[in-house]
């Protein structure tokens, strides 16, 4: 029987060779293509791991934290810490803690915003004329954030510069209404003007220079650092030096006896306000977690015993302070803007406080510059002045925390195309940050007279005549710690600031292409990270006596990362969802898994506000929970369709190759037949020569499938290679069951009808493309194989592309989506493209067997006078409208299976469908040339003299 | 080129080799003749003596080893393949086993020569009154399974004449069929030649068909071993006492 085979196989060498080249694309297309589709998964899983290993996995916030837009988006907001100032007790964080398989549990308390001074140089030296013997430099302010957008002004300082010898207070509190001064003499000091420095005249008579900020009755109106104003004194010298008081303007005060200071430069030091949010934290968590004490840039880590002191300075007033880090990072955007004005003819000095302002206001001036300060480098110069800060505003870092103010959460009004727009709240109590009549408070920041857009509540902590305040022991950089992979991070960092983009041109154009950043004022939009962290040890001390409802239960949230879990895997995913289920169920807090989250941008109308900031329209990236579960399970799903559709293109393609071989050798079965072989005889026979040709095809894949995954950039290991041998088998044994059976069952006369039947019904053919109808419609099944194959290839190609966006509608545009989805495309879709031309080559076999089986009647039309031309469009037409059917039909499949992935049909799918039809029909008819370009060999006379 | 007696043909030294194998046949070896305008000759010889590649040759449907062969004053052995479907546009071709397209009615296998070329409503009404000729044009609609072997030649002759052929090449045409149905078939083939004007070559072995040609040309291993002029006077209906004496 073997030697029979093989003697079968020599003997129609041609038909053989063909055959087996058949079996080895399919065998070698179905290697190469699934060794694509199984890269294309593990570059996608492989991915998710890199991109979801996260600081934690899983967040505990108290019950009700959870918004409804959360629950319904499956989102995390950013900020997500925001608005939450405690509801977790410490029980509670034992209980986490205790829970099986938690290998850290980092607790955060939220306690709300402290206002610090950060001091700004405003350089006044070349707006000053020398050639005057007295002048007012007047410096209008204006306080900039949201990248220049918001510009809040302020009202003026007035430095006085004069050439007349100033004398300065000494003042003792215990005779208010007098002080000595450094000329000797003592002077009677006003309630509406205060120990002021004083000019002294040609005469030798002196006259007050009264400041706004040191009178007890009507000084400043207010209590924003927008409404104060102050009036400051300076000598320029005779050698065009300046004395003056060292410091800050604060410092510029008769309350201090610091002495006069030449210098060559007259620079203004203005204080700002600048809100920090405070927090506490457990220190040894939270270097387990992120590595805060590896962080530390200065000074020295926090310790968890760290707890409030009593650090009041010798014979001074009382101090209480807790220890704290602050950031050397303090995502400030923004800064002050000045205009100075040279106001020659203004005289101050002598001038009665209820005149000054009104005189000095309408004073004639002369532009003398522009100066723009920036709030961070003014800030890391502050810290560059090295930690041990002896006071509010004179050195790094301290801040008050007489008063904290408490933002809620911002609410949204959600519009018809699921864009979010914040809500404004109402406008908070201007004593929210301070009350002017606590000498210890700050003004409020000059931003927070800005709209809001949440709730302020005001954390009053007992001042008992003491200042509290926060200390800095260390400074920490945010960039140091250890948190989340590339494409998982922002939104869920603890201790990264949220960033808007601008979601349309004119939202970008006025950010000049930057991310919006937090404005400094802690009722706006964006809200700070907190900076400046003390221990949760020092917060029931501080507390006690506070006006907080959540003192029992200080902790806002607790972030967990589970033992034994690195990156997302199916693995490590059940792991932490039964930590995650045990947490909830013991501690009745709401809890998120955060493992395998990826930042999801959504978009958010932002209205405009009070100082010149226009409506904006921005995309923020929340935090979309279990992207990597999402994303893991399409691309499996994927992968196995893909799989599957290789497989079934490959039989396709094969079947019709062993069929028309079979076909062919249909007179020569007839022969052995009515020879008297059995039917299983006649069937094992064709059997065993397309499983000769499988085993050899299988053999051949094995070396070919190595050279072209290299060159195609598919690995492929050899077990996958060795998988062709008896893929090739299955293939081939599959492929000619169906054509062996009937070969061996049918009758001998069945070989003498002609190998391609008429038509069905009678049709006329009035033109080439009706002739070519008429042809596919007289071979139905080989026309439905070779359309089906190529149907496969275009639905796989269309469906790559619709995974491709339904991954982006699956996970919300999540970044972590994105990245994967663009890795998909490239793998995937050359699998599919691959697909498409083995599709195409499906088709260019069947025309081939058209030409093949319908030679005669080909030598034909080229004996009554048709040209090559002719007959090439013939073939042509026949290649076209099989494309065109396999293209529609698989367009059709893909669309249908796109509509079932993505839960939608949109436009764009269908275009894309069309487009990838077309190209299946372009590739149809160019590999519809090779077999049309056959016909010029065949052999017009001896088809037609044969009998 | 007279256009109501067909096209004359003058081949000279024509030469067709085939590999077989290691060896090569002489299908054709060195034949030279000169057939008339408006003849019909008949080819005749023993199986292989060459008479369907000397037609073959005639219809430019094989290419020559060697020779020429000249129809009127064209001379297809020289011309390209594009002018070679041209000239076979003009060339009438009838086959033993009719080679009918199965898919297409009578009248669209009629028409299917002119199928690639423009004015199909002239071209169908030409298809009736050929298909009228042979007397099929009650089998317009039939399909070529549906019709008789003379039936089916009698499509494939007016197949054959639907380019308006000068010169018909008609190999074995009733070789199939019986002698009753042959003989009606070499009367239509006559007939047409009056009616059309053709020059007409047939390869048959069947002495009666042979015998009311006007020429009979007998090969033998590929060369012309005998060339009888019939057109003698005697009554070409007494035709087996003529092949008889032709020793067909």
């Amino acid at each position: 029987m073997f030697r029979f085979i093989w003697g079968q196989l020599r003997g129609r060498a041609g038909r053989s060779v063909a055959l087996l080249a058949g079996v080895l694309v399919a065998t070698t297309g179905f290697v190469v293509l699934t060794g694509a589709t199984t890269t294309s998964r593990l570059e996608v899983t492989g991915a998710v791991e890199r991109n979801t290993r996260a600081a934690y996995d899983i967040l505990v916030r108290p019950p009700g934290a959870r918004t409804p837009l959360e629950a319904e988006r499956r989102l995390v907001r950013p900020n997500y810490l925001s608005g939450l100032y405690g509801g977790i007790t410490l029980k509670q964080y034992e209980q986490v803690q205790a829970v099986a398989g938690v290998n850290v549990a980092a607790p955060i308390a939220m306690l709300g915003y402290s206002t610090s001074y950060v001091p700004v140089s405003i350089d006044l030296t070349d707006a000053v004329d020398p050639s005057l013997d007295r002048q007012v430099i007047r410096i209008d302010p204006a306080y900039v954030a949201e990248r220049g957008l918001s510009a809040a002004p302020g009202k003026p300082t007035y430095v006085y510069v004069t050439r007349r010898p100033l004398i300065h207070a000494d003042f003792d509190p215990n005779t208010p209404d007098s002080a000595r001064y450094t000329d000797g003499r003592v002077y009677s000091v006003s309630e509406a003007c205060g120990p002021v420095p004083r000019e002294v005249q040609p005469d030798g008579t002196s006259r007050p220079v009264c400041d706004p900020r040191t009178a007890v009755v009507e000084g400043n109106p207010g209590w924003s650092e927008r409404e104060l104003w102050a009036v400051v004194s300076a000598r320029l010298l005779p050698d065009g030096r300046f004395e003056v008081t060292p410091g800050p303007l604060w410092r510029n005060s008769p309350l201090d006896s610091t002495p006069t200071t030449t210098t060559d430069r007259l620079v203004l030091e203005k204080l700002l306000t600048v809100p920090f949010l405070l927090a506490a934290v457990d220190p040894d968590a939270e270097q387990r977690l992120v590595g805060l004490a590896d962080a530390v840039v200065d000074g020295r880590p926090l310790n968890p015993a760290d707890t409030l002191v009593d650090d009041t300075p010798p014979g001074f007033f009382p101090q209480r302070s807790v220890p704290a880090l602050t950031t050397n990072r303090p995502y400030l955007d923004g800064g002050l803007q000045a205009r100075l004005t040279r106001l020659p003819a203004a005289q101050p000095a002598g001038l009665p406080p209820d005149a000054l302002e009104k005189t000095l206001g309408q004073a004639t001036g002369i532009p003398a510059g522009d100066r723009q300060v920036d709030l961070t480098e003014s800030y890391q110069a502050l810290l560059a002045r090295g930690l041990g800060a002896d006071g509010i505003g004179f050195g790094c870092c301290r801040g008050q925390i007489q008063v904290l103010a408490q933002p809620g959460a911002v609410d949204y009004e959600r519009g018809p195309d699921e864009t979010l727009r914040v809500a404004r709240a109402s406008p908070p109590d201007p004593a929210i940050f301070g009350d002017r009549n606590d000498p210890w408070t700050l003004p409020r920041p000059a931003l927070s007279d800005d709209f809001g857009f949440r709730e302020v509540r005001r954390l009053v902590v007992p001042a008992d005549n003491a200042l509290h305040s926060w200390n800095a022991v260390g400074v920490f950089d945010p960039n140091k710690l250890t948190g989340f992979g590339e494409l998982s991070k922002v939104p869920l960092e603890t201790y990264e600031p949220p960033t808007a983009e601008g979601a349309d041109d004119p939202s970008r154009a006025a950010l000049g292409g930057q991310p919006l950043l937090p404005s400094g004022n802690p009722a706006g939009y964006l809200s700070a990270p907190p900076l400046v962290l003390t221990t949760l040890e020092s917060v029931p001390k501080l507390l006690e006596a506070s006006n907080w409802a959540n003192t029992r239960a200080p902790i806002s949230a607790i972030r967990v990362r589970a033992a034994d879990v690195d990156g997302y895997s199916e693995r490590s995913a059940e792991r932490v969802r039964l930590i995650a289920e045990r947490i909830a169920t013991e501690t009745g807090l709401d809890v998120d898994i955060t493992l395998g989250s990826s930042p999801a941008p959504q978009t958010v109308e932002l209205p405009a506000g009070s100082f010149g900031r226009p409506d904006l329209r921005l995309t923020e990236n929340w935090s979309a929970l279990g992207v990597a579960s999402v994303i893991t399970k399409a691309v499996d799903r994927k992968s196995a369709a893909l799989f599957l559709l290789v497989l079934v293109v490959c039989v396709l393609f094969l079947g019709n190759a062993v069929t028309a071989a079979v076909r062919d050798r249909r007179p020569q079965l007839a022969t052995l037949s009515c020879l008297g072989w059995p039917a299983r005889r006649i069937g094992a026979l064709i059997l065993g020569e397309v499983t000769l040709l499988g085993l050899a095809a299988g053999l051949l894949a094995v070396g070919l499938a190595f050279p072209l995954g290299a060159a195609l950039g598919i690995g492929i290991d050899w077990r996958r290679a060795l998988l062709a041998v008896p893929v090739a088998l299955l293939l081939t044994l599959v492929a000619g069951l169906t054509p062996a059976l009937r070969a061996a069952r049918a009758h001998p006369a069945a070989a003498l009808r002609p190998p391609v039947a008429t038509a069905r019904w009678v049709r006329r053919p009035r033109t080439l493309p009706g002739l070519a109808l008429i042809n596919l419609i007289r071979t139905p099944g080989r026309t439905l194989l070779g359309a089906a194959a190529l149907a496969i290839g275009v639905a796989a190609l269309t469906l790559v592309t619709a995974a491709a966006w339904a991954f982006e509608g699956a996970i919300v545009g999540s970044l972590l989506g994105d990245a994967v989805s663009l890795s998909v495309r490239s793998a995937d879709a050359m699998a599919a493209i691959a697909t498409v031309l083995l599709g195409a080559a499906a088709v260019a076999d069947v025309l081939y067997l058209n030409i093949r089986d319908r030679s005669a009647e080909l030598a034909t039309l080229r004996a009554t006078g048709w040209t090559d031309a002719a007959l090439g469009r013939l073939i042509g037409y026949e290649g076209l409208l099989l494309g065109a059917l396999g293209a529609v039909a698989g367009a059709g499949l893909g669309l249908g299976g796109a509509a079932w992935l993505v839960g939608d049909l949109p436009p764009a799918l269908v275009l894309v469908a069309a487009t990838v039809a077309l190209t299946g029909v372009l590739v149809t008819c160019i590999a519809a040339l090779v077999p049309a370009a056959l016909l010029r060999r065949l052999p017009t006379a001896q088809l037609l003299a044969q009998e | 080129m007279d256009a109501t007696t067909g096209s004359t043909v003058r081949i000279a030294g024509l030469v067709r080799q085939f590999r077989t194998g290691p060896e090569r046949l002489t299908a054709v070896d060195d034949v030279s003749l000169e057939i008339a305008a408006g003849s019909v000759v008949a080819l005749t010889g023993p199986s292989g003596s060459g008479k369907s590649t000397l037609l073959h040759l005639i219809g430019a449907i094989e290419q020559a080893d060697g020779g020429t062969v000249t129809v009127d004053d064209l001379e297809i052995t020289a011309l390209r393949r594009a002018a070679l479907s041209r000239y076979r546009q003009r060339v009438g071709f009838v086959f033993q086993r009719y080679h009918l397209l199965p898919a297409l009615t009578v009248l669209d296998n009629v028409s299917a020569p002119v199928l690639p070329r423009r004015g199909r409503a002239d071209h169908a009404a030409r298809a009736r009154k050929l298909l009228e000729s042979v007397g099929l044009a009650d089998r317009q609609r039939a399909l070529p399974a549906q019709l008789s072997g003379g039936q089916q030649q009698r499509v494939a002759i007016a197949r054959a004449l639907m380019g308006e052929p000068r010169l018909l090449l008609a190999d074995e045409p009733t070789g199939n069929l019986d002698s009753t149905t042959g003989a009606q078939i070499l009367d239509l083939l006559l007939d047409l030649r009056d009616q059309h004007g053709m020059t007409i070559l047939l390869a048959t072995h069947e002495r009666a068909i042979a015998a009311r040609c006007d020429r009979l040309i007998r090969l033998g291993d590929g060369r012309i071993v005998e060339d009888i002029d019939l057109t003698d006077g005697e009554d070409p209906a007494d035709t087996y006492d003529r092949a008889a004496r032709l020793r067909l």
